[in-house]
């Protein structure tokens, strides 16, 4: 009797195995239409969205150049909904294929939609079990749908060039790119205001390109403006470490281009008791020499000395350029409420509500340290050495 | 599941209890939403209300030291009011086996096998349970929970290694910025969710052997252990997740999926899956172990196997009744379980401790050794001034014998007065 019933058990659990082979949840490659990408812009209908998905050609992409006339590696599917899933379901009646979100590498939004708020689009990704939150957020300067379907040289899938980008921008500072999850935080945080890069497409010389022309700043869910890329720098610079970048000096003896080879920023949030806030930088900014242009007939110490004043100048007036746009579109962008919140929080219930109102009143002192000490392979320029006797 | 002729050493059980604790680290939601960056000071918090409840229940255990929950609650409560909790944790056990079936096929169902019918998923988890209920006895039982316990330590300390260059440590801050109501409806879940479920394992404690120290070291031992381990994934989540960790249902799986050293070293969060699988599968199968042989030893069935596939079934049906959806799942593990359970798993316990004390039936605790030697002190008890009898009248406790023997209100009016009561209310709890 009992190896009856053993015997019964055991062939109920091999019968398990069937059900155990993902029948329900399988798939194929060739059923999948893997995004890449996806654009959101407004419709022409009022309250419609017009939504792109860049679905890569898996045959494509793994061709090897050559042959010409080769079609592109992706293919832009469009659809039309209220929401983002009505897109995404419209989409199911002309698709042979299953759309497939878990390799999405960006999400773009138009920049009319970034002004009207992003809030439910982000909601509809985020309760989507294969978005994840590490996708990249992004703001095109025009239309998203053009930035998906720009065919870049290097890298033949856009998004995946575009990813590539936001890797090295990272690598010199990770303040300006923003991922779901970075942007979620800041959305719940309510006092900071989120942050994205905006790329624009461009032609140069019949070539199409993809450029990140700045960042997009945020009141809560709505694009209240968009920062150059002379701003974003002095808002990467404010908020801590940076490996990389270049700056510009002019002067009337001559030009400068210099390389930032490291920068740190020290952030000191200070109450005080009548509730003014006082916003404490202190920037230190490690610089070599690039170029040196001119200068003609200069001693390389006086070119030096010369061009780190200059260059501190320089630092200071991005970074006050960029906090003063901060607080005139009353954007906390470098997280001073949520600071007040972490290390204050009685204080901040009595600001919370008047946030907006309080931000553009903080006062900011700056105190920029340069240390121009590489001048590369050679230490005088060739115009330098005209002067010479 | 074969009569327990040898005791499980107390270690095995101390990891069977932490195992089954960091098997809930999935149902962090629950207060998660609830104290948000401060969850880590609610675990810390249900750490310390759980050390005068793991005495509650070492104590009781030790006074008993040969019954299992249901033999002290007839014991003390006598045949019908004793009988009558005994049926009303039957239906605890049910309910929890239920739930937790339903998290477990919940979990697959959104991790990893989305359009998998969520009746395959229990169906085929069940099935599996019910071979090891039938087939394993207790010390299968914990066998694994050693090792299970140390896997899930080390997957969770190469998450947190894994996931160092996305964590933010202000993301801690505020601390204690919150209204007390909040801490205490949260510090309420955590003891009762998971901590305190650990009850379900007075079910066994007879059949285990404790060690000079008693208890109190074994469950408190098994609760810190399952507690760090809580400890660190919240932490974990919490830095990594910030303030947006309250957004999530699963707050440790999206962690997870955010884990990307290099762009080969990413997506790893299928291998953790499978781990929080295997630990909630630990879990069920223990919470379906005792409700199988409380239903057995409630309903005074001979053959426990017979109940393993009606429970089965049963469960599996009720895991789709009980909530419509996730979501009425999750309000009613902030408000109406954090109120129902603490009566089972708290003041149950604690009530019958005190009344078994003003009864004068606790005694003190007994060493392992002594623990061990229970049949030779049955016999002492059989010639104590009470003249209790042996209720099988073998003097054998190890054995199983007939429940009717042991219904424990022969000896009822002889509480107290012998330490011998204990030895006889526990033949029925040996059968197990």
């Amino acid at each position: 009797m009992k190896r009856k019933l053993k015997t019964v058990f055991a062939m109920l659990l091999c019968s398990t195995l069937l059900c155990m082979t993902g029948c329900w949840d399988n798939k194929e490659l060739d059923s999948l239409s893997i995004v890449t990408g996806i654009g959101i812009d407004t419709g022409k209908e009022p309250g419609n969205l017009d939504l792109s998905f860049q679905i890569a050609s898996v045959q494509n992409g793994s061709k090897k150049e050559g042959g010409g006339g080769e079609a592109a590696p992706y293919l832009i599917r469009e659809s039309k909904g209220r929401f983002v899933l009505g897109g995404i379901d419209a989409l199911r009646y002309g698709n042979s294929r299953q759309l497939f979100l878990q390799h999405n590498q960006v999400i773009i939004f138009g920049s009319d939609v970034a002004k009207s708020g992003v809030k439910p689009y982000l909601d509809s990704f985020m309760r989507n079990t294969e978005t994840r939150m590490e996708v990249w957020v992004l703001v095109a300067k025009n239309d998203a749908r053009s930035i998906l379907s720009t065919k870049t040289e290097q890298d033949k899938i856009s998004s995946v060039a575009l990813t590539r980008m936001i890797m090295n921008e990272r690598a010199i500072s990770p303040y300006s790119s923003t991922n779901m999850l970075q942007f979620t935080s800041h959305l719940v945080d309510r006092s900071t205001a989120p942050v994205t890069l905006v790329v624009e497409r461009r032609e140069e010389d019949g070539l199409q390109i993809l450029n990140f022309s700045g960042m997009a700043v945020f009141k809560d869910d709505v694009m209240v403006g968009m920062m150059d890329m002379y701003q974003m720098q002095g808002y990467i610079l404010s908020m801590g470490e940076v490996n990389g970048g270049s700056l510009e000096i002019v002067t009337d003896l001559g030009n400068a281009d210099l390389k930032i080879t490291k920068s740190s920023c020290k952030q000191e949030i200070v109450l005080g008791d009548q509730g003014n806030i006082t916003f404490k930088l202190k920037v230190n900014t490690v610089l070599a020499v690039g170029a040196l242009q001119n200068f003609r007939g200069m001693d390389i110490n006086k070119v030096i000395s010369l061009v780190n004043g200059k260059a501190k100048e320089a630092l200071e007036t991005k970074i006050k350029a960029c906090f003063a746009e901060s607080q005139r579109l009353q954007s906390d962008i470098y997280g001073i409420g949520a600071h007040i919140h972490k290390h204050h929080p009685k204080e901040w219930k009595t600001m919370e509500s008047a946030w907006a109102s309080i931000y553009p009143k903080i006062r900011l002192e700056l105190e920029v340290e340069t240390n121009l000490g590489s001048s590369g392979k050679i230490s005088e320029s060739l115009n330098m050495r005209e002067g010479h006797e | 599941m074969k009569p327990e002729s040898k005791k499980v050493h107390g270690l095995d059980f101390m990891f069977a209890v932490a195992c089954y604790i960091q098997s809930s680290s999935l149902l962090s939601s629950f207060f998660v939403s609830i104290t948000r960056q401060d969850s880590w000071i609610i675990v810390l918090f249900a750490l310390i209300i759980c050390c005068p409840l793991a005495w509650i229940y070492a104590r009781l255990v030790e006074s008993f030291p040969t019954k299992n929950l249901f033999g002290i609650l007839q014991t003390v409560y006598g045949k019908y009011l004793g009988g009558f909790f005994c049926g009303l944790y039957v239906l605890f056990f049910f309910i929890l086996t239920s739930l937790n079936l339903i998290d477990l096929s919940e979990f697959v169902k959104s991790t990893i096998m989305p359009q998998t019918p969520l009746v395959v998923l229990s169906f085929t988890f069940l099935l599996t349970s019910a071979w090891a209920v039938f087939v394993g006895g207790l010390r299968q039982m914990v066998k694994y929970g050693f090792l299970m316990t140390m896997i899930c330590l080390l997957i969770v300390i190469a998450t947190i290694l894994l996931s160092l260059n996305l964590m933010d440590f202000e993301n801690f801050l505020p601390v204690m910025d919150l209204k007390p109501k909040k801490y205490i409806q949260a510090t309420n879940i955590v003891v009762t969710i998971p901590f305190a479920e650990i009850i379900i394992f007075l079910m066994t404690t007879n059949h285990v052997q404790s060690g000079k120290r008693g208890f109190f070291p074994i469950i408190l031992g098994g609760i810190a252990i399952g507690c760090i381990t809580i400890l660190l994934v919240i932490m974990r989540d919490i830095t990594v997740l910030g303030n947006a960790i309250s957004l999530f249902s699963l707050p440790s799986f999206e962690t997870l999926r955010m884990v990307s050293v290099t762009q080969t070293l990413s997506r790893m969060e299928i291998v953790f899956a499978f781990i929080l699988i295997a630990l909630l599968f630990f879990k069920v199968t223990w919470l379906y172990y005792v409700t199988v042989i409380s239903a057995k030893q409630f309903l005074r069935f001979q053959d426990h196997r017979r109940l393993i596939l009606l429970i089965g079934a049963s469960a599996i049906t009720s895991s789709f009744i009980l909530y419509p959806n996730f979501l009425v799942h999750n309000e009613s593990g902030q408000k109406i379980i954090p109120l129902v359970w603490p009566i089972f798993e708290i003041i149950l316990p604690l009530v019958t401790l005190i009344i078994a004390k003003f009864r004068g039936m606790t005694r003190k605790r007994q060493t392992g050794s002594e623990n061990q030697n229970s049949s030779s002190a049955s016999k002492s008890a059989a010639a104590s001034p009470s003249g209790s009898q042996s209720p099988s009248g073998t003097g054998k406790p190890s054995l199983p014998t007939d429940s009717k023997e042991q219904s424990g209100s022969k000896f009822q009016s002889n509480a107290g007065t012998s330490s011998g009561t204990g030895q006889h209310g526990d033949l029925r709890s040996q059968s197990v």
